[in-house]
């Protein structure tokens, strides 16, 4: 199975993305699905002017991997991609892309959203807030939780 | 021997300092690294260090209870992560 992680303060382009794991791809792939997060403009009822995204070098690739180790254990994979950004990002910016590839649809979409389910546990990111009138760090919610979790009892 | 201590997120902020090389004797532990860094940093980093929801990483593999270290080791204190 193709894998392929990647952190970067820079943007990404998900049509070149999405067109190099195509190509990549034998003929035995039928189906890939794209998961894309986005900057919102609003936490509780502040308005974001900034997201501030921390990693640790290494360790968190290695978070991400082990995820990614994970999904292909539970879906017959051709390929997933995880393309995280770091640093500083405004409400809007794109900031992560995951990318799976299968043979069938529901594998695809079933493998994309565990994936992104689980990075909002376990992949080591820290994200702070910035808003006209200071900032927060912020954790991890409840609902991430849930979800992470309902994975692991399915 | 020499281990280098990181410090990520809110702790680096509230530390005010994102690393530190410490140097001990072999086969130091958590403890001893903690008294370590209580000699330099002093009491309240310690009490920062030690909070419950802090997570401590050998090497960049997270580390349950006590560890020992070696020459080279690196030492991660990291806050509650927020995930991607």
């Amino acid at each position: 199975m193709l894998k392929r992680i990647a952190i970067q303060a820079d943007d990404f382009d998900i049509g070149r993305e999405w067109a190099e794991l195509r190509a990549s791809l034998s003929g035995s792939a039928g189906a890939m699905a794209a998961f894309c997060g986005l900057v919102r403009d609003q936490f509780q009822s502040d308005s974001v002017h900034t997201l501030e995204l921390e990693h640790y070098p290494g360790m968190t690739e290695r978070s991400i991997e082990s995820v990614l180790d994970r999904a292909a254990t539970r879906w017959p994979l051709d390929g997933l991609v995880v393309i995280h950004r770091v640093g500083s990002l405004a409400p809007g910016d794109q900031i992560v892309l995951v990318l799976a590839t299968s043979r069938h649809r529901q594998a695809a979409l079933d493998a994309c959203a565990y994936v992104i389910d689980l990075l909002k546990t376990e992949a080591v990111f820290w994200k702070r807030e910035v808003f006209g009138s200071g900032s927060r760090w912020i954790e991890s919610t409840s609902g991430d939780h849930r979800r992470a979790a309902d994975w692991q009892n399915s | 021997m020499m281990i280098r201590v990181r410090f990520f997120a809110a702790l680096r902020e509230s530390l005010g300092i994102d690393s530190l090389d410490v140097t001990s004797a072999a086969n130091t532990d958590l403890s001893g690294l903690l008294e370590h860094i209580r000699r330099t940093l002093g009491d309240a980093a310690v009490a920062a260090l030690c909070a419950p929801d802090v997570r401590v990483a050998l090497n960049r593999e997270f580390v349950v209870g006590e560890c020992v270290m070696k020459d080279g080791d690196e030492i991660a204190f990291m806050p509650p992560i927020t995930g991607g």
